[in-house]
């Protein structure tokens, strides 16, 4: 399993610091909200979350079941693993701000994060 | 006088603990009776009426003779759920409005015939749903506002931050779903798809304004030993194809009471072309640091090890968690209230049987698909 670098600051590697000290039992389960801005901007919020779930399960998934009208940049993921974790990932227009809202559900715990912008309507 | 007389169905150990008590403090009613089907296990005929005896009111062991009453006008529907499309049926067949406890019931064929029986008598009936909560509500305005543009997608989680976690054996691979469940009552667990799900199931589609088409689901046992052992979900995924273009996602499940700081996840995004907004049970709210004694999971009781009712829950006495304060509090009475001015007003609710049969169809295609491991299409 890919292990944190010293000196990385990403909300990936955050959230893998607290799965690898066992701090949520195992991980099970991934909600993740990608607000993205620019072009293909779905695309790469959706293979930044997948590197991330593959990262904090520890292996790739068995399985992806992707819906999601073209064009709109609105796209959903719903990622598996033979193992039973699942990641259902969500790739939507930002509006004006790029952020992300994560949920990784643990055995016993669960860790959130949410790009602290986006609570009232008037931020769009 | 109080305008209803209203008639429980159920006992503890079902929504009625809270739902009873909410038709008891509106002055538009007054709680004649309990009643149930005869019959029953003595395990469920003892808590109808300890609730009877708790309230002050009799206990009716048969639905014929309540049902007669003219005093009666108002049920509130509680029955287990493989028994709520006989129930239901029932109550509307004499004539009865009826507030129904979610789910509505355990299959399409029951829900459809709750619908079909409502509709042919001309009575009014209500699910319980998060609908007529405050963030929900706002989430309804900021979709008629078009607030973030053109709607795109509605995803929606309840994950209720209740029982004891860590305890279910890790396999080491996916479930194995059943595609066409059949039992729902357990004394110490639900199954959680149907039993959360259709809280955000019920709102994305409220939301969204349009139905499923298609469904993709899994289910999972994370968590509990308690579902293990009964072979039962406690967390589930649905990804939804709506009929108007838009893709609606939601998740049901308990999770454990070291969760979340509050009561669970309870959220919707809705997104769309403008952007993405956020609404949750919690928000708004304020944050409390002290040097009170932190929040420490509750001693198992035996007949609710998942925390479900308020009757067992007051045995073992859990400490509040109050590190959130949330300004504005959603509680049962608020959809009651909601159900009482659609009767003073004989109008129809939102949320009512017949928009509930497409939750039990959605939620009965995710079964499906979470066992075959493929999107249902509904038809």
């Amino acid at each position: 399993m890919q292990q944190p670098q010293p000196g990385d600051t990403s909300l990936e590697t955050a959230v893998h610091t607290a799965i690898l000290a066992g701090r949520i039992g195992r991980p099970a389960a991934v909600r993740w909200l990608a607000r993205h801005t620019g072009e293909d901007g779905d695309v790469h919020a959706l293979v930044r979350a997948r590197r991330a779930v593959v990262m904090w399960f520890g292996s790739e998934p068995a399985g992806i079941h992707r819906v999601g009208k073209p064009g709109t940049g609105h796209a959903v993921e719903t990622l598996i693993w033979s193992t039973g974790e699942v990641a259902v990932v969500v790739a939507t227009p930002g509006g004006r701000f790029a952020a992300d809202d994560v949920v990784v559900i643990g055995s016993r715990g669960t860790i959130y994060h949410e790009t602290p912008v986006l609570h009232t309507p008037g931020a769009l | 006088m109080a305008a209803h007389g209203v008639l429980l169905i159920g006992g503890n150990r079902t929504h009625l603990e809270g739902y009873a008590r909410g038709f008891a403090t509106d002055p538009r009613c007054r709680v004649v009776a309990v009643a149930d089907e005869s019959g029953l296990p003595d395990y469920r005929s003892g808590l109808n009426r300890l609730l009877a005896s708790e309230l002050g009111v009799p206990y009716i062991d048969g639905l014929d003779a309540a049902l007669r009453r003219d005093d009666i006008d108002v049920v509130c529907m509680c029955a287990d759920v493989e028994r709520r499309g006989r129930v239901a049926t029932r109550c509307a067949e004499a004539g009865k409005h009826i507030y129904l406890d979610k789910p509505l019931a355990g299959s399409v064929e029951d829900a459809r015939r709750i619908a079909d029986a409502v509709e042919k008598a001309s009575v009014l009936a209500q699910m319980f749903s998060n609908i007529n909560g405050p963030w929900e509500q706002r989430a309804r305005k900021a979709v008629r506002e078009g607030a973030v543009g053109d709607l795109l997608g509605v995803h929606s989680d309840m994950l209720m931050a209740k029982g004891r976690p860590g305890t279910a054996p890790y396999t080491g691979r996916r479930r194995k779903e059943a595609p066409s469940p059949d039992r729902w009552t357990f004394v110490e667990a639900k199954r959680e798809l149907l039993d959360m799900g259709v809280y955000s199931v019920s709102t994305a589609l409220w939301l969204a304004g349009a139905r499923a088409s298609s469904v993709y689901a899994t289910t999972a046992n994370y968590f509990f030993a308690e579902h293990a052992r009964l072979d039962i979900e406690d967390f589930g995924t649905i990804t939804m194809e709506l009929e108007n273009g838009t893709v609606a996602t939601a998740t049901g499940g308990r999770i454990g009471w070291t969760s979340h700081p509050r009561a669970g996840l309870r959220r919707v995004v809705l997104a769309g072309t403008r952007g993405a907004l956020t609404f949750t049970d919690s928000d708004p709210h304020v944050k409390v640091f002290s040097d009170e004694p932190p929040f420490e999971m509750p001693p198992v009781h035996p007949w609710d090890p998942m925390a479900m009712w308020s009757s067992t829950q007051r045995e073992v006495r859990p400490r509040p968690k109050n590190q959130w304060l949330p300004i504005e509090e959603f509680t049962q009475e608020a959809d009651i209230r909601a159900f009482l001015d659609c009767l003073d007003r004989r109008s129809e609710p939102e949320m009512n049987a017949r928009v509930s049969v497409h939750h039990i169809e959605v939620i009965m295609a995710a079964y499906r698909s979470a066992a075959s491991g493929k999107p249902v299409t509904i038809g």
